[in-house]
C-alpha cells in the first residue's frame, strides 16, 4: 500500500510535469513554487491539475466498481466493461447529450440510469442461476445490443454536443475543470461506502447460504453493491468516456498480490486504479507528443491479452 | 426448544414439504435421515431462513420468521452441505463466525479474537491457522468450517451431511466434535445419510418421507418399529460385534 502511495504521488508529479506543450518541467516546479508564469499556470489549472485529477477519480472508480460488481455477482470475469454497465452508461450519456446539450450534470445523471439498468438486468439474468460464464456472455450480449443502440444514435444525431471518438474509446483530452467537483463528491462518497461494506462482501465470498446463516441480509447487500458499482462506473462515463479493462484488470492483480479479504483489496484496488489510468494516460500523452492518443487504446492493449489469459487458464477458468 | 408447526415449503409450484409439525429439545442431538430428495435439506434451509414457507418456526418462543437476521444468527448457525471454498485462510473462515457479534463498523475486538482461537482450539485447526482453504484436506476444511460455527457461539448448531464426501477417519473425527459440542450443551440437528452413524451419535432421530414427517424418535425407539425398514427397505440393529464401527449396525 505505502509502495503504491508512493507510485501515485510520483506519476502524479510526471503528470503535471509532462504533456503535449512543451513546457519544461522547471518552468511547472518554478510556477508551482512562484506563480511566475501565466501561460504555464494555466496550463497547470486549466488542463494538467483537471486531466490528472479526472484520471485518478476514472481509475479508482472504475477499478472498485470492477470489485463490487465481482462481489455481487460472484463472478471473477465480472466488471462494468465485460457486464454492459459502461456501454449501458454510455447509451444514456448520448442521449443525455441529445437531450439536453451541454448540461454536465444530465450527462452524469443518465450515465447513472445507464449503467444502473443495464447492472440491473445482468442481476436478474444472474439471479437465475444461470451458470458464471453465461452471465458474462449475457453481459457481451446486452453490451453489443446497448453499443448498437448508442452506434444508432450517433447515425440519427450526428450534430450531437459531444466528442464521439475520444467518448467511445476513453479519454481525457477534454476534462473540463467545472464537471469534476460533482462527479469527485459522488465518487469519494462511493469509494467510502465500499469500503464500509468490506466485511459484508468477505461474508458474501462464504455463498448465499453461509452468508444468510451469518446474518448478512443477501440480496440486500447485493443490490446496495450493484447501485455502488453502477453509480461509480457512471461517474467514470461522465468524464472520461467508455474506458475498458480497468475493473477487470485491477481487482484481479490485486487479489492475486493481496488476497481475498475485502479489507484490503478495496483501498489497494482503488489506489491501484488510479495508477494505472493515470500511468496509462501518460503513456497516451508522451507516446507520440506532442499528438496524443486516447488512453482507452492503451488500456485495450493492456486489458485484451489479460482478459484472453483470464478465459483460457486452465486453473481460473475452474474458479469461474 | 424449536417448534415446528404446520410448515409447508413449495418450490417452483412443486410441494416439497407437506405439514411438517415437531419440537426439537434444547441440548438434544438430532439427526434428520430419509432417502434422497425426501426434504431433509430443505426442512434445515426453511429452520434456517433461506427458504420461504408457510406455518411457524419458532426457536426459544422466538418466531424466526420475524426475529431480525443478526438476532437469527446470534441464536442458531448453519452448514450447508454444498459450497465453495472461498479462497482465504483458516483464520479469515473462524473470524466470520463473529460477524452476527461486531457492531456496524464490523470490527473485531479482543474478546473476538480470543473466542476465535479458542474456537480453533476446540476444533483442533489451532496450526491450520495460516493456511489457505483451498489448500486443506476435506476433513481439515469441514473442521475449519465447524470452528467457524463454534466461533459464532449459537445454542443451536444445524448442519447438512456434515460427514458426506469424507474418509470414515474423518467421519468419526467430526461426529465425536459435535458429540463434545452437544455434550457442552448446544443443540445439534444434522441431516444425516448413514443410518448407523446417526442411530450410533443421535438422542433424537426424525424420519421424513416425500416431504411429510414419519416419526419422531429416540434410536432405541425407533428400532422397535417398522418405519426405517418401510422406508428404506433396511432393519437398523443394535451391533453385537464390539469392533463394529458404530454401536448400531444395518442388515436387509
Amino acid at each position: 500500500m505505502l509502495v503504491g502511495l508512493v507510485v501515485l504521488v510520483l506519476l502524479v508529479f510526471a503528470s503535471l510535469s509532462f504533456g503535449s506543450s512543451d513546457t519544461t518541467i522547471q518552468q511547472v516546479w518554478s510556477y508551482i513554487f512562484h506563480q511566475d508564469n501565466a501561460t504555464v499556470g494555466n496550463i497547470l489549472l486549466y488542463v494538467r491539475i483537471p486531466r490528472t485529477i479526472a484520471t485518478i477519480l476514472c481509475g479508482s472508480a472504475l477499478a472498485v466498481a470492477g470489485l463490487l460488481f465481482q462481489s455481487a455477482l460472484n463472478n471473477a470475469l465480472a466488471s462494468s466493461g465485460t457486464i454492459g454497465v459502461n456501454s449501458g452508461a454510455g447509451l444514456f450519456v448520448i442521449l443525455g447529450a441529445i437531450l439536453f446539450p451541454g448540461v454536465f450534470i444530465a450527462k452524469s445523471i443518465f450515465a447513472f440510469m445507464g449503467s444502473l439498468l443495464a447492472a440491473v438486468l445482468i442481476f436478474f439474468i444472474a439471479k437465475k442461476n444461470v451458470s458464471k460464464s453465461t452471465i458474462v456472455m449475457a453481459g457481451v450480449a446486452i453490451s453489443s445490443l446497448l453499443t448498437a443502440c448508442s452506434d444508432a444514435l450517433v447515425t440519427l444525431y450526428p450534430d450531437t454536443v459531444m466528442d464521439k471518438s475520444s467518448f467511445f474509446i476513453g479519454g481525457f483530452a477534454h476534462v473540463q475543470s467545472a464537471n469534476l467537483p460533482f462527479v469527485s463528491i459522488i465518487t469519494l462518497l462511493c469509494l467510502l461506502l465500499a469500503g464500509l461494506l468490506a466485511t459484508r462482501m468477505n461474508v458474501l465470498s462464504l455463498g448465499d447460504e453461509m452468508a444468510n446463516s451469518l446474518g448478512l441480509p443477501v440480496v440486500r447487500t447485493r443490490y446496495i453493491l450493484i447501485f455502488l458499482g453502477a453509480t461509480l462506473a457512471a461517474a467514470s462515463v461522465s468524464i472520461g468516456g467508455i474506458l475498458s479493462f480497468v475493473g477487470l484488470i485491477v481487482p484481479h492483480m490485486m487479489r492475486s498480490i493481496m488476497g481475498n479479504d475485502h479489507r484490503y483489496l478495496v483501498p489497494s484496488t482503488l489506489l491501484s486504479g488510479a495508477i494505472l489510468v493515470l500511468g496509462c494516460d501518460l503513456v497516451a500523452r508522451l507516446l507520440f507528443a506532442p499528438f496524443e492518443i486516447p488512453v482507452g487504446i492503451i488500456l485495450a492493449f493492456l486489458g485484451s491479452p489479460f482478459f484472453l489469459w483470464l478465459i483460457l487458464s486452465r486453473k481460473r477458468r475452474l474458479q469461474l | 426448544m424449536m417448534e415446528i408447526s404446520h410448515v409447508n415449503v413449495l418450490i417452483e409450484r412443486k410441494q416439497i414439504l407437506t405439514d411438517i409439525s415437531m419440537e426439537i429439545p434444547k441440548g438434544s442431538f438430532t439427526c434428520i435421515i430419509g432417502k434422497n430428495g425426501s426434504g431433509k435439506s430443505t426442512l434445515l434451509k426453511a429452520i434456517n431462513q433461506y427458504l420461504a414457507y408457510s406455518g411457524t418456526i419458532e426457536v426459544d418462543q422466538q418466531d424466526l420468521k420475524i426475529l431480525n437476521k443478526d438476532a437469527r444468527a446470534r441464536l442458531m448457525c448453519y452448514l450447508p452441505q454444498q459450497r465453495s471454498i472461498p479462497n482465504m485462510n483458516v483464520r479469515q473462515l473462524i473470524s466470520h463466525g463473529r460477524y452476527p457479534h461486531l457492531g456496524f463498523s464490523k470490527t473485531l475486538q479482543d474478546e473476538d479474537t480470543y473466542i476465535i482461537m479458542e474456537a480453533a482450539k476446540l476444533a483442533g485447526v489451532e496450526s491450520l491457522m495460516e493456511r489457505n482453504l483451498q489448500s486443506l484436506s476435506g476433513g481439515e476444511r469441514q473442521r475449519a468450517y465447524i470452528a467457524m460455527m463454534i466461533a459464532q457461539d449459537t445454542s443451536y448448531i444445524l448442519l447438512d451431511e456434515p460427514t458426506t464426501f469424507l474418509d470414515v477417519e474423518f467421519q468419526l473425527d467430526i461426529m465425536e466434535l459435535l458429540k463434545q459440542l452437544n455434550e457442552r450443551g448446544k443443540t445439534i440437528v444434522m441431516v444425516a445419510h448413514d443410518l448407523p452413524q446417526a442411530f450410533s451419535y443421535a438422542s433424537n432421530i426424525i424420519l421424513i418421507d416425500h416431504g411429510r414427517l414419519i416419526i419422531q424418535a429416540t434410536p432405541e425407539e425407533m428400532i422397535a418399529t417398522d418405519e426405517v425398514y418401510a422406508c428404506f427397505g433396511v432393519h437398523v440393529r443394535t451391533s453385537k460385534n464390539p469392533n463394529d464401527l458404530y454401536r448400531y449396525t444395518f442388515e436387509r
